[in-house]
């Protein structure tokens, strides 16, 4: 019997997500960071550099990012001469944003379909299932960020760099991740579609993938993360182009109220899509219980 | 119609250890997972050694030999960055400081997180102002926040220990927080009717039904913690294996940054196999 | 503690309880009165969600009543308390307890004596039949195993009144048939009060002293069973229960429906 959802007393309460928390929560800390900016400038020489009001980050922030801007659009580069302009910074933080989402996206279908094929490939039998997830434990665990000069070393500063990197580091856990869930899959899910006269192809793609995406949801979303993560750490440490060579040029110079700006264009971009993926993944999945 | 009943057998008796013994069976099994296992390593050396003959150039692809041995060599210390100008060039003491920091963090970190994660299931108020940042690191690399910290707190270790720390946190938090969420709801009613009071619940209800949760998502957080740590050092440290990596990159050495790399890799692995000891005599049960 | 033994284990009046779930608002309950006398083993039977399963969890004081009375041992019923024992139609109990820890935990976690309780646990232990598996892990034992333990961990922690939830729902006959003696037996040791839920007209007929059909929010029928106990299969020959069961199986089917 399927009890319904019995509206319990208190005991067994579980909380709920409040958007208005998150709402209320990005406030505060905006509230926070002016309140210290100020303190900072009023007591200290250098504070306002190191802890910018909002309002220079608005300005002066936002307005240092047209110094990305290569020229072109009708909005002339700052360094043949044009000057400091809002077009010219929201024209350098598209085309930065272009290009790190385009390599996340990329790299991220390449690794979730490398992983995935050759995760059902490696299940087809134990032994290879067993050897190959040995060797893809062992690589989870190498600190793939920390890599990321190994590929500028190999195919230089260029989107194909951070894209294998990305491959390089997202589809271990995709692999893993099938191999598991086919291993953990129950016989009889597989069982009755084959009394069906189902086999081969058919059965691997109509039956047993739909079968693990559920049990995939978590890894397929971490995943998207850490793709995320490495394209950051990839346009941070040697790449000349997208929103994380931006960021730590920022960096090289100390320019917080630029930063700022890059930061949260970031953030925001990764948090669009991580939710846009996490809900795609989750329709996909929407006839489980 | 006649119903002939067959000369009645004895019922053979119950054998109360399992037909044929599943555990020895099991670890039969085991036995020999653990050695594909091994193959599949070796098969995966044997393939990275061929690919290094095939390339013929040790500045871009070198094999295993070669790295193994110069991360030998250079594992008391290195000449060649000591003149460099770094203070402690061997390779065991700067894995010793990547991954010690990385580990105090990646404890503390998950502490925290665990201990807001689960209490966030239950208290609506430590859900509400815990939501956001949980939301928004949940979706957004902590990374992002390296460049501030190392403006904020310069190259020492300190900006890094907080960065890895606040990772964990919100790792470890949001696995302990749907753990908690998902805890069934009759092991509490259970509980409730023998007589345990809200705080006895959580305490030896719900706390040790979500540990296995959370000790998996505390293994999860560790290698990316030391990955991290050693990112930042990448960024801008003065020790570190991350720091090594950057001037070894910086000469196009691309042995040593995979043999540092490894040698990073290999701890991070030998602590998770002491983790995953550990948490099997914790979660016995399970 | 000097009025216990002078009410009835439950007095139940005008009941009435409704929530919402999933989404919209239901009743499964509506003015429903029931007296339980002490010591009585009672069933309750009932359509899948017409309001039995309800009326034990608020009995049990996990389900809060929206109007009418609920007084247990003549007091009134304002959350889950030791008193009122339950045993569930899941595995509740903790998996991460050995058996013997297990069916120590109520007391344990009240804090009574050890001395106090020890001896009970031993007890109970033995008498629902886990005699030697006192280390095992819940882990390692079946379905009806796991179900013994959730008894004796109920008996061992003395409440007035035991409450189960379709307790042997997913255990086949022979498993089932054992659990029944066993839990006679100590009904029948301890004199506790039970209120026993099933959808199993067969099982209501071979435990109860009375039966109580909950149909569309209210008590639809209640019949008294008289039936000389032990009850074994000589019940199945017995015209009398043949025509009880017809009776109860005609008003559960008039009554079906109400599936969710």
């Amino acid at each position: 019997m399927s009890a319904p959802a019995v509206a319990p007393r208190r005991l067994t309460l579980r909380t709920r997500s409040t958007p208005i928390s998150i709402v209320v929560g990005v406030l505060v800390a905006l509230v926070l960071w002016e309140a210290v900016a100020q303190i900072a400038a009023a007591t200290t020489a250098q504070g306002d550099r190191v802890v910018p009001s909002l309002v220079v980050v608005a300005r002066d922030g936002l307005l240092g990012i047209s110094n990305y801007w290569s020229g072109g659009w009708g909005v002339e580069a700052t360094a043949s001469g044009g000057s400091e302009s809002v077009a010219g910074a929201v024209l350098a933080l598209t085309q930065g944003a272009g290009i790190t989402i385009g390599r996340v996206l990329v790299g991220l279908s390449l690794a979730i379909v490398i992983g995935l094929a050759l995760g059902l490939l490696v299940s087809a039998s134990r032994p290879v299932r067993l050897a190959v997830s040995g060797v893809s434990e062992m690589m989870r665990m190498l600190p793939a960020l920390a890599m990321a000069p190994l590929f500028t070393l190999w195919f230089g500063a260029t989107s194909r760099a951070s894209i294998l990197f990305i491959v390089f580091s997202v589809a271990f856990i995709v692999l893993l991740a099938t191999a598991n869930a086919v291993a953990n899959l129950p016989a009889h899910l597989v069982d009755y579609p084959r009394t069906l006269g189902l086999s081969g192809w058919r059965l691997w793609t109509r039956v047993v993938t739909p079968a693990i995406l559920p049990e995939l949801r978590g890894s397929l979303v971490f995943g998207g993360l850490v793709a995320w993560t490495t394209v950051l750490a990839s346009e941070m440490y040697g790449l000349g182009s997208g929103l994380g060579y931006m960021l730590n040029d920022t960096l090289r110079f100390s320019q917080v109220d630029r930063m700022v700006v890059v930061a949260l264009i970031f953030s925001g971009l990764a948090l669009a899509t991580m939710k846009l993926l996490g809900g795609g993944v989750n329709r996909l999945t929407r006839w489980r219980e | 119609m006649t119903i002939t009943s067959p000369a009645p057998t004895p019922i053979p008796a119950i054998d109360t250890h399992g037909a044929a013994d599943p555990r020895r069976a099991r670890r039969r099994r085991g036995v020999s997972a653990v050695a594909w296992r091994l193959l599949g390593i070796v098969g995966a050396l044997g393939l990275w050694q061929l690919g290094a003959v095939l390339v013929d150039s040790r500045g871009v692809l070198p094999g295993p030999a070669i790295v193994f041995s110069e991360l030998g060599a250079s594992l008391l210390d290195d000449p060649g960055l000591r003149y460099l100008g770094v203070q402690h060039p061997g390779y065991l003491y700067n894995i010793g400081w990547t991954v010690g920091f990385a580990v105090v963090a990646w404890l503390v970190g998950s502490a925290l997180g665990a201990a807001v994660g689960l209490i966030s299931a239950r208290v609506q108020l430590v859900r509400n102002v815990s939501e956001p940042l949980l939301f928004v690191f949940g979706a957004v690399p902590a990374l992002v926040l390296a460049p501030f910290f190392l403006v904020w707190f310069g190259q020492g270790w300190a900006g890094k220990a907080v960065l890895v720390a606040f990772y964990s946190f919100v790792t470890v938090g949001l696995v302990a927080q749907s753990a908690a969420l998902s805890f069934p709801r009759a092991s509490e009613e259970y509980a409730a009717t023998l007589g345990l009071d809200t705080r006895s619940r959580f305490r030896h209800v719900v706390v040790p039904g979500t540990l296995p949760a959370i000790l998996a998502g505390l293994r999860i957080a560790l290698a990316t913690a030391i990955a991290v740590q050693a990112t930042v050092e990448l960024l801008g440290s003065q020790t570190g294996v991350g720091r090594l990596i950057a001037l070894r990159a910086n000469q196009g050495d691309v042995a040593a940054v995979l043999g540092l790399s490894l040698a990073l890799g290999l701890s991070a692995m030998a602590l998770d196999l002491l983790l995953r000891v550990v948490i099997r005599r914790i979660i016995r049960w399970q | 503690m000097t009025t216990t033994t002078d009410h009835p284990a439950f007095h139940i009046e005008g009941l009435r309880v409704t929530f919402e779930a999933q989404g919209r608002q239901i009743t499964p309950l509506d003015g429903l009165d029931l007296d339980v006398p002490r010591g009585q083993f009672l069933c309750i039977l009932g359509p899948s969600g017409q309001g039995k399963s309800t009326l034990l969890r608020t009995m049990a004081g996990l389900q809060e009543a929206s109007a009418g009375t609920v007084l247990a041992s003549g007091r009134p019923v304002t959350g889950p308390d030791a008193n009122l024992g339950m045993v569930f139609q899941q595995d509740a109990i903790p998996m991460w307890l050995r058996v013997r820890d297990n069916i120590a935990f109520g007391p344990r976690m009240r804090k009574v004596p050890k001395a106090v309780y020890g001896p009970r646990v031993d007890h109970y232990l033995t008498e629902v039949g886990l005699g030697g598996r006192e280390r095992a892990w819940p882990k390692e034992l079946s379905g009806g195993m796991r179900k013994r333990v959730a008894i004796a961990a109920v008996f061992a922690n003395d409440p007035d009144v035991l409450l189960m939830d379709e307790p042997f729902g997913s255990l086949d006959y022979f498993t089932r048939a054992s659990l029944h003696a066993s839990l006679l037996e100590l009904w029948q040791e301890t004199g506790k009060t039970i209120v026993f839920v099933t959808h199993d007209v067969d099982e209501a007929i071979k435990l109860a002293d009375r039966v109580v059909v909950v149909t569309e929010g209210t008590v639809g029928l209640d019949v008294t069973v008289d039936f000389p106990r032990p009850r074994g299969d000589e019940l199945r020959m017995n015209p009398e229960a043949d025509s009880l069961r017809t009776t109860l199986l005609r008003v559960l089917e008039s009554r079906a429906g109400g599936e969710q």
